[in-house]
């Protein structure tokens, strides 16, 4: 007994319903599929018998039989014909000059027999050409198949009503072509099937008509009362990618859907219950519970500790650029928006970085390590985005000068301590190190030894508390870390993840690049014209910031929200307005782009970017969503020690 | 200093060692080991400069690969080759700073760099008949021998990480050199893909 029929009797064995010769005629349900209409077919499948069924379910799976894929044939130029025994459109004459073959299924011989066999001859002939002479062996053999049968043309399946009347036949179901449509053309007047395809866009989506031309030809013919050859076909092109075997049996699934990147001391994070957050292909710690801690609790916590003692934090992923070579001064000069050349050995500087049409794209902090030689930082997400764009400018736009890049962002484990004990602590576990302010200051480096381990501390904030970020082997970063734990005990040291990091950021009023920019964001937007040097002659994006619209007085700048009621949290991307309405449309004038509880600050916190922000400072701003309206006051984009003065500790 | 049983391989957390006593190699197809701490220095310069390529032969004792994606050898030495201008200085733990600074000496007066990125990879050793198997499955270079022959390398990538792939003897033996970050996931991937050819485990 063939396969099939097999499946068939034993699923009727197990009281699983299959009706043959039956038609779908109509699909229920809004939102969501709930029920089907079935209807018996008439013997010549052109109508349904009027006993309609209904059944409930909540998904519709179609299958019609097989069609090759001729798409790489076809765009080679080569002319298909039709088969009639297979209702399909198989390759025939190939251009002259073109090495293409097609076997098996892509020339319509389905079969799993025919395939090996076709598949077989054609390698063994390929490789002969190419000048191999080794036997290619038996032609593999294919166990019992079912037959595949005679074929039934049914181009669309009949319902009680004409074509275009309830319910849609979907025939192409990425443009939404329906049966209907492909009618319209015809009493149009588009009858060709080059009018057809561009008057209904039919094929014209990624899967070039694979599951949906041959019915809409089909359907043409019928209309026009010709053969499908007739019609004929417009040329299928190859962006359409086959399914591939692995997509329905390989392993790229689950944790191999795609690489989880992990820091040295991701397993730590991982024992101490810090859920991950998603940071590109990265997970870093987003909070570390303690039990019977909600979220907001922990994060609370997290951020009172770092302005109150020291807290920890994991920032290796941080993107890493070794920068060397006579013309590294400059390089920084033409990718950075500030001035690079005066930066002295052993000193550390913030820099902006800007796409040809001035919009910020990157932010990191960049320290000279000798004269001709640097060591840049980037945003986590932008690290592999600023190599490939600073090698371009570099290989394509600057060969003659001498600058050579390597990513050094797994070279080195970052871990930051940062707080008013920060110093203390560090003291302790790297007695050799000098930690005055004159000797080691704000803004500088220095090489030294922590817990042991040889290490690069920088002294750099982002949190606006006095910050240590310690360098070290990657090997040794779960030492340290460890280490510092241990002598941090008596400080309460707090590990905090990338939200606590967010929220302490934002009380200083800090960027983050890609959330209080979108790509449309000047540094001027962000009040950042300090950082835009006027005396450099060049640098990227510099031209673009003369343009009418960029020079504009009133477009979107950040600004602080401070709501009303002080423990309403703004949603981050909430529309704001200044002309409140009953409902919409209202001017949208921007939107939320940060917004935190902030328990230093004992309140809510937000920022956004505002039409004409600046100069709103002290007026009362509207943000109506969920069926309210929450009133807020616009401020400077700073909360939390305006004047800097805790950065020394 | 730090005691070096406080130094952990990036694949430290699979417990490798205990695994590796468990696991029978005799007719094993495959055999997966992880290196770690091996000293890589990468050095870059201009591959046509007379002066360039016998400062790095001075400094290193290893002449650089005449050809693409090949490897030269110099006692426990090689350099590898990345690209026109790039290349890979491997050596034992330990050698990276006298490296560097050899190097940085040796190219005095010209444009050519070297930096430390000894800490950035994880090696993984893929060794026995069934090797080329299990990496054909996630590389789409043709692994052939006849065309990737013993003594070449490549960067390429392997299922969904980038690495370098270094064919070092015809058992065959390969090392794969991958950023750490994904060496957890390029480590299990391989492991799934192995256990089809009667994998064992060294360590």
């Amino acid at each position: 007994m063939p396969r099939c029929s097999r499946t068939i009797s034993s699923a009727r064995s197990r009281g699983i319903e299959i009706l043959a010769n039956h038609a779908v005629t109509h699909v229920r349900g809004k939102l969501a599929v709930s029920e089907v209409e079935v209807r018996r077919l008439t013997s010549d499948g052109k109508s349904v018998t009027s006993d309609g069924r209904s059944i409930s379910c909540d998904m519709v799976l179609s299958s019609a039989g097989w069609q090759p894929t001729v798409h790489l044939f076809s765009q080679s130029r080569g002319k298909l014909k039709w088969n009639q025994d297979i209702l399909a459109f198989v390759p025939d004459k190939l251009l002259p000059g073109q090495n293409n073959q097609s076997v098996g299924a892509a020339r319509g011989r389905f079969a799993l027999a025919d395939c090996l066999v076709d598949g077989h001859a054609a390698g063994a002939a390929s490789a002969h050409a190419a000048g191999f002479t080794h036997s290619a062996g038996n032609t593999p053999v294919a166990g019992a198949e079912p037959a595949l049968g005679a074929m039934r043309e049914m181009w669309v399946v009949p319902s009680t009503k004409p074509l275009g009347h309830e319910g849609k036949h979907f025939i192409d179901y990425q443009n939404d072509v329906t049966a209907a449509d492909v009618a319209l053309a015809h009493r149009e007047g588009y009858r060709s099937v080059e009018h057809l395809k561009r008057y209904t866009t039919m094929g014209m989506a990624t899967d070039q008509g694979k599951t949906s031309n041959v019915n809409a030809l089909a359907l043409m013919a019928d209309l026009r009362g010709v053969s499908v050859p007739e019609v004929g076909t417009t040329t299928f092109r190859p962006p359409y990618t086959p399914v591939t075997i692995g997509a329905f049996s390989g392993i790229d699934k689950g944790d191999f859907l795609d690489p989880i990147r992990k820091t040295p001391i991701h397993s730590w994070h991982e024992q101490h219950g810090a859920p991950f957050e998603t940071v590109g292909q990265w997970h870093r710690a987003w909070y570390y519970p303690k039990p019977g801690e909600s979220m907001h609790d922990a994060v609370n916590r997290e951020v009172k500790a770092v302005r109150t003692s020291v807290g920890i934090v994991d920032a290796s992923t941080l993107g890493k650029i070794d920068i060397q070579g006579p013309d590294a001064a400059w390089f920084l000069n033409m990718v950075y928006t500030n001035a690079w050349s005066k930066l002295e050995p052993g000193k550390c500087r913030y820099g902006l970085m800007l796409g040809e049409d001035g919009m910020v794209m990157d932010d990191g902090v960049t320290s000279r390590l000798a004269e001709n030689h640097f060591h840049m930082t980037t945003t986590t997400g932008g690290a592999a985005r600023v190599m490939a764009w600073l090698e371009d400018w570099l290989q394509c736009e600057w060969p003659d000068k001498k600058v050579y890049l390597t990513s050094v962002t797994e070279q080195w484990a970052v871990i930051g301590i940062s707080g008013p004990m920060a110093s203390k602590l560090l003291a302790e576990v790297a007695p050799t190190l000098p930690l005055d302010d004159k000797s080691f200051p704000h803004l500088s480096f220095t090489d030294g030894v922590v817990a042991g381990v040889k290490s690069r501390i920088y002294r750099i904030t982002f949190t606006g508390e006095a910050t240590y970020e310690i360098n070290m082997p990657p090997s040794y970063a779960m030492h340290v870390w460890r280490a510092l734990m241990q002598a941090g005990e008596k400080y309460g040291i707090t590990p905090y993840g990338t939200e606590a990091m967010h929220v302490l950021r934002a009380e200083k009023g800090f960027i983050i690049v890609g959330q209080e920019t979108d790509g449309t964001t000047t540094p001027q937007d962000l009040g950042m014209d300090w950082i835009v040097s006027k005396q450099k002659p060049d640098f990227l994006g510099k031209r673009s910031l003369q343009r009418s619209d960029t020079k504009r007085p009133d477009r979107k700048h950040l600004v602080g929200l401070l709501t009303e009621d002080p423990n309403e949290v703004l949603p981050e991307g909430a529309q704001i307005v200044v002309d409140l309405k009953d409902k919409p449309p209202m001017e949208m004038i921007g939107h939320v782009t940060s917004s935190y509880y902030s328990p230093n600050c004992g309140r809510s916190i937000a920022m956004a970017l505002v039409k004409n922000g600046r100069n709103r400072m002290g007026d009362t701003l509207y943000m109506p969503y969920e069926g309210k309206v929450v009133k807020a006051k616009v401020t400077e984009p700073k909360f939390y020690d305006p004047e800097g003065a805790r950065i020394n500790g | 200093m730090v005691e070096t049983y406080q130094r952990r391989s990036p694949l430290a957390h699979l417990s490798l060692v205990a695994r590796a006593a468990a696991s029978k190699k005799d007719g094993a197809g495959i055999v997966m080991s992880e290196v770690p701490h091996r000293t890589i220095v990468n050095i870059r310069g201009t591959a046509s400069d007379p002066a360039f390529s016998s400062a790095v032969q001075n400094a290193t004792g290893v002449a650089l690969p005449s050809a693409a994606n090949t490897v030269s050898t110099g006692g426990a030495r090689q350099i590898l080759w990345l690209g026109p201008n790039e290349w890979w200085l491997t050596a034992p733990d330990g050698e990276a700073d006298a490296l560097v600074e050899a190097l940085r000496g040796a190219f005095a007066g010209q444009h050519a760099t070297a930096c430390d990125v000894s800490e950035s990879r994880a090696i993984i050793a893929l060794k026995g008949p069934k090797a080329r198997e299990v990496l054909m499955r996630g590389v789409s270079l043709d692994l052939h021998p006849r065309e990737f022959r013993v003594g070449q390398c490549a960067q390429t990538g392997v299922s969904r990480a980038n690495a370098l792939i270094h064919l070092v003897d015809d058992t065959p033996t390969y090392e794969l050199y991958v950023l750490k970050s994904f060496s957890d996931y390029l480590w299990r991937w391989l492991e799934q893909v192995a256990a089809d050819f009667n994998l064992a485990v060294d360590a």
